[in-house]
């Protein structure tokens, strides 16, 4: 069981630390890092990318946009998950995101619990890749 | 403005009694030249005639007093020669005295003035043959001498100058009577030349004044005219101005429900999603403390809650797709249309198809070419009796975009274009506000199609919108 080491882009700060509160307490989740906006993700992103094991990314920021951060941490070919948190899950958003290399995507409501479980599942070393269940 | 048509009707009639009265003018002219002439031509006429029996009159009046001659020197002969044939042309002069004085008499005899003249004329015609046959009786009888006689004395001098005389005066009376009415001819033909100069005149005036008068009436025609042309466009332009006022503040008044609905939508999915999504994680938290401590009950309540916040959750995110289609205002309006596209086709069961460009769009065309799909989309399952629709959106020349809807519908059913709600309307004006156009119609054999052209605009949305 190891500790997830996690960045987290989301520009709700209500969102972002119950968030933040429910991962690590549920899921052996240790938050390293947040942004609000594109442009502060990738700056971060940009200093190097091995200390995080996992991006939890929301679509909407406060500037640019979370398909952005997608497309250019798919073009740096780091090694975190990536998984995609929005409250616009609907199909073909989940096609556009997958297709920019993210391994999963949660809806913000309705599937909080999948995601927890999902973190789990990276900390047993048991996530599937992207396209499997979830 | 009707003032210069009340002014027009107010002068017809005058112009009409004016007209009247000319006419009446221009009638009596012509009678009184008319008459005038007739007048002159009937005078002339018979001065005319008058003139030729002068001419008559000298004539017979020369045949008198040569025959009278001609008898004198007849009546000389014979007492010079004793011969009978001497007397044969006396007696032919005779006669002709005769027929020529009884012609001045049936000619001129019913002339009171000229008749003395011609009754003296006569008498001393009378005497003067009278002594002339006296002395030829003479000589037949044997009184030679006395014959002689009678020829030496100076009596037929005097009675040939009585003659001559009565002649000469019957002749002036003529020549005066002839000049008198040669003058009142003349008289005759001034009366008419004036007549007919002064109805010229006044006929050239009465032109001039007409020609003034019609040119007048034109050129009022013509600045009434002009008048009327430059109310008319004044009043096309006012409406023009009108019409864009209201359309630019219909646009502005749809802007203003639009960035509401914007911005209710937002804070929608901002404010009370992120409550909401809090809310499921503490519930998720809240759900495995309950699981450590194996409470059936707390379950079931746990459970109830999670679905209450689903049903708020679901509550939350249709009010705000009706609100502002997320997928435009988050993704871009080609995204937008292949949602639209795809609950189309799941909710009619209709297959569409798409060929989406991608294109550079203003907020604001955006919203509106979105809108206008919705509507066509709309209209496809209401009129259309469609199995197939087909969705275009592309760039054309001149920075505008352009969406088609096309279906299979029942095309042969009418040319017509489909009945239209005010929404429809109100979305066209707005689209033709804008700068844009639309039209819709049959394609005979191939179903009802739609096109909106649209201005494209920098404005291009969305990041996400130019990224693919």
């Amino acid at each position: 069981m190891s500790v997830v080491r996690t960045y987290l882009v989301e520009d709700n700060l209500v969102i972002r630390d119950n968030l933040t509160d429910t991962l690590q307490e549920l899921a052996n989740v240790r938050v390293v890092g947040t942004a609000a906006d594109e442009a502060t993700a990738l700056e971060r992103l940009s200093q190097g990318t091995d200390d995080i094991d996992l991006m939890i990314i929301d679509l909407f920021l406060s500037s640019g946009s979370g398909m952005s951060v997608l497309r250019s941490v798919q073009r740096m070919n780091i090694n975190a998950k990536r998984v995609v948190l929005t409250n616009y899950a609907t199909q073909d958003i989940r096609r556009r995101c997958t297709a920019l290399g993210a391994d999963r995507v949660f809806d913000k409501s309705s599937e909080i619990e999948d995601l927890i479980d999902y973190c789990a599942t990276i900390s047993d070393g048991t996530a599937t890749v992207a396209g499997g269940l979830h | 403005m009707l003032i210069p048509t009340i002014g027009k009707a107010g002068r017809g009639e005058p112009l009409n009694q004016r007209s009247a009265a000319a006419f009446i003018i221009g009638l009596l002219l012509a009678l009184a030249v008319f008459a005038g002439n007739e007048v002159a031509y009937q005078r002339a006429q018979h001065a005319f005639v008058s003139m030729r029996g002068i001419d008559s009159e000298n004539a017979s009046v020369e045949v008198v007093l040569h025959r009278l001659v001609d008898a004198e020197s007849s009546q000389r002969g014979y007492l010079l020669t004793a011969r009978k044939e001497y007397l044969l042309p006396g007696a032919e002069a005779r006669r002709d005295i005769e027929s020529a004085l009884a012609h001045l008499r049936a000619r001129f005899g019913n002339d009171p003035v000229l008749r003395p003249y011609i009754d003296a004329l006569a008498a001393r015609t009378d005497e003067r043959l009278s002594e002339l046959e006296e002395t030829i009786t003479l000589h037949e009888v044997g009184r030679v001498a006395a014959a002689r006689e009678l020829l030496l004395t100076d009596i037929g001098w005097e009675k040939m100058q009585a003659v001559r005389q009565a002649a000469l005066a019957l002749l002036s009376i003529a020549r005066s009577k002839a000049e008198a009415q040669g003058a009142r001819v003349l008289a005759t033909l001034n009366l008419g030349r004036i007549g007919v100069h002064t109805t010229m005149t006044l006929s050239l005036l009465w032109f001039i004044y007409y020609l003034r008068k019609s040119a007048a009436l034109q050129q009022e025609q013509r600045l009434h005219a002009n008048d009327l042309q430059r109310e008319r466009e004044r009043l096309e332009a006012e409406v023009k101005v009108r019409t864009q006022e209201l359309r630019g503040l219909n646009e502005r008044l749809q802007l203003v429900r639009e960035d509401e609905r914007g911005r209710v939508a937002r804070t929608l999915h901002d404010e009370l999603g992120a409550i909401l999504t809090a809310a499921k994680l503490d519930m998720a938290r809240l759900r495995r403390l309950v699981d450590g401590q194996q409470s059936a009950e707390a379950m079931v309540r746990l459970d109830h809650l999670a679905d209450t916040l689903d049903q708020g959750i679901h509550l939350k995110r249709s009010i705000m797709e009706e609100l502002m289609p997320s997928a435009l205002h988050n993704l871009g309006l080609r995204e937008a249309l292949e949602v639209l596209a795809d609950e189309f086709s799941t909710r009619t069961r209709l297959s569409t198809d798409l060929i989406l460009e991608e294109v550079a769009a203003s907020d604001h065309s955006r919203v509106l070419a979105y809108r206008w799909v919705e509507s066509a989309l709309a209209d496809v399952a209401l009129h259309a009796d469609a199995t197939y629709v087909r969705i275009r959106l592309n760039s054309i020349q001149g920075d505008m975009l352009q969406v088609a809807v096309d279906d299979d519908g029942d095309a042969t059913a009418s040319t017509l274009p489909h009945p239209q709600d005010d929404s429809v309307v109100n979305l066209r004006n707005r689209i033709e506000g804008l700068g844009g156009s639309v039209s819709e119609g049959c394609v005979p054999g191939q179903g009802y199609g739609r096109v909106a052209t649209l201005p494209g605009g920098a404005g291009s949305g969305p990041g996400v919108a130019t990224q693919t």
